[in-house]
């Protein structure tokens, strides 16, 4: 008996080590991540702008110019304002689509920026890197050819399904932010828990893939916004695939 | 000599009874560290990578502790301010100097333009997303047609009024028709495209419909169908090369 409990002691002792270590591995990650953004775009050529006002001056100046990068290619562009709690797609400059975020939700880590790694950070455009949606973004449907006219179906049009479904989507984009655009009071639905279970093992195995090798994992900034369930659709299937993303916070 | 067996029978019992409970018991343990483990992987390590952001001070404060007065005045604000003069004039120098349309495929509908200002909304139908087959079971071979609206920036070509709609090969193919000559009479139908069309090039048009109950939804072989007072609308509006932004 009192060796079962030794064992066990030494068991348990040995998981809470680990989850312990675990922890504090987590913990540092975002210090670690600050650090080094802030270190990398700590010599930036943006001026110390003196001031609150003077910085977020600079803060939509920096918005600006990555606006304006992207209105000089042919793609569409997603525009990202959360200080206007705005959406918008982008085509050489003229605004295509506008929407108006319902919710916000970001990193903690933003805040912890510093004055130039801010500017640096987001005065260029974002390149999406990959993407996963729970909506496909063509979804064709095949049509046999009738043989003869007796075969002929007449023209039919399906009503919009789009109350019924899930609508979300991610992008991740170089210099490591994730964006999660989704559908005011997402739906729950079977599709929808599907997808979250397989972004979750994604992201949840690379993490515990770092742990194992007890080194801190990386830690990726990230912004959730809700607008209406059309607007997220037309979004996403109007972006190319490694399109373009200006985000203002 | 029986009651040493009987002994012996219930010791041994006892013994494969804890043996089963030692493993239960085991495997129950093992199982429930697991599901700690997991869950805490789970929920506690992403929260505990969040809080760990928190342990810096914020480098920066919200909009809302802006005191307008600190700069006012001052040369970076001057700086700053010609900065974002020169960028929100290089973006509204891309705007069309004559009026646009805007078609979202996604929804079915169209804006139109003059700058900033909406001239006018409603709704529109767009390529179905169809893919029609065609079998040639005698020659072995297949035909495709997508029907989608195609995306990107075009511009008016042409501009029609009483437009002649020439059926292409796949509107045959579709209603189980032999495919005609190419100038044949029975390609070329009246009244289809409506009073107005505008030529996007590539066989794609901004026309009206029959079938206006389907507006709003996508079901066109890749042509923009209007509604009659949007259709003359937009040909009124519309010169020939202006833009069409589709999406």
């Amino acid at each position: 008996m009192k060796k079962t409990i030794i064992i066990l002691a030494v068991f348990f002792g040995i998981i809470l080590l680990l989850l312990g270590t675990f922890s504090t591995l987590s913990l540092l990650s975002p210090i670690r991540a600050i650090r080094a953004l802030n270190h990398e775009y700590s010599g930036s050529t943006v001026s110390d702008a003196g001031t609150e006002q003077d910085y977020h001056l600079e803060r939509k100046a920096a918005f600006l110019k990555a606006r304006a990068e992207m209105a000089e290619s042919d793609s569409v562009c997603l525009v990202i304002d959360l200080t206007d709690s705005l959406v918008m797609l982008e085509l050489q400059g003229v605004m295509l689509l506008r929407s108006r975020i319902a919710k916000i939700e970001s990193s903690n880590i933003f805040k912890r920026f510093n004055k130039n790694t801010y500017l640096e950070y987001f005065s260029r455009s974002f390149e999406i890197d990959t993407d996963y949606s729970i909506f496909p973004k063509e979804a064709f449907i095949i049509k046999q050819a009738p043989k003869d006219t007796t075969e002929t179906a007449p023209p039919v049009a399906k009503p919009d399904t789009l109350n019924k479904e899930a609508v979300c989507f991610n992008l991740y984009l170089d210099r490591n932010l994730m964006i999660d655009i989704r559908q005011i009071d997402t739906l729950k639905n079977k599709q929808y828990l599907e997808y979250h279970k397989f972004l979750r093992k994604e992201r949840i195995g690379k993490q515990i893939e770092s742990l194992l090798r007890f080194s801190v994992p990386e830690y990726q900034p990230w912004i959730r916004i809700e607008i209406p369930a059309v607007d997220v659709k037309s979004i996403y299937k109007a972006m190319p695939n490694h399109g373009q993303v200006a985000v203002k916070l | 000599m029986a009651e040493k067996g009987k002994f012996r029978e219930k010791y041994n019992t006892s013994k494969e009874f804890r043996a089963t409970v030692n493993v239960v018991s085991g495997t129950v343990v093992l199982l429930l560290t697991l599901m700690i483990v997991y869950s805490f992987m789970l929920h506690v390590l992403p929260a505990a990578m969040e809080s760990g952001a928190n342990l810096i001070p914020a480098s920066f404060s919200d909009k809302d502790d802006i005191n307008p007065k600190d700069s006012a005045g001052s040369d970076v604000k001057n700086d700053i301010d010609k900065k974002i003069a020169d960028l929100q004039k290089k973006l509204d120098k891309q705007l069309p100097k004559t009026p646009f349309l805007v078609v979202n495929t996604t929804q079915n509908k169209f804006y139109l333009y003059s700058g900033k200002k909406l001239l006018r909304e409603g709704m529109c139908s767009t390529g179905s997303y169809t893919l029609l087959v065609k079998s040639d079971e005698k020659k072995g071979n297949e035909q495709k047609w997508i029907f989608k609206t195609p995306k990107g920036i075009f511009r008016i070509r042409e501009k029609k009024t009483a437009p002649v709609w020439k059926k292409p090969d796949w509107a045959f193919v579709e209603e189980g028709l032999p495919i005609p000559s190419p100038n044949h009479p029975s390609r070329f139908e009246y009244g289809t495209l409506g009073d107005y069309a505008l030529s996007l090039g590539d066989g794609y048009m901004i026309h009206g419909t029959l079938y206006q109950r389907f507006l709003g939804m996508p079901v066109t072989h890749g042509c923009i169908r209007l509604g009659d007072a949007d259709l003359e609308a937009v040909y009124k509006t519309l010169s020939s090369g202006a833009k069409v932004y589709i999406y």
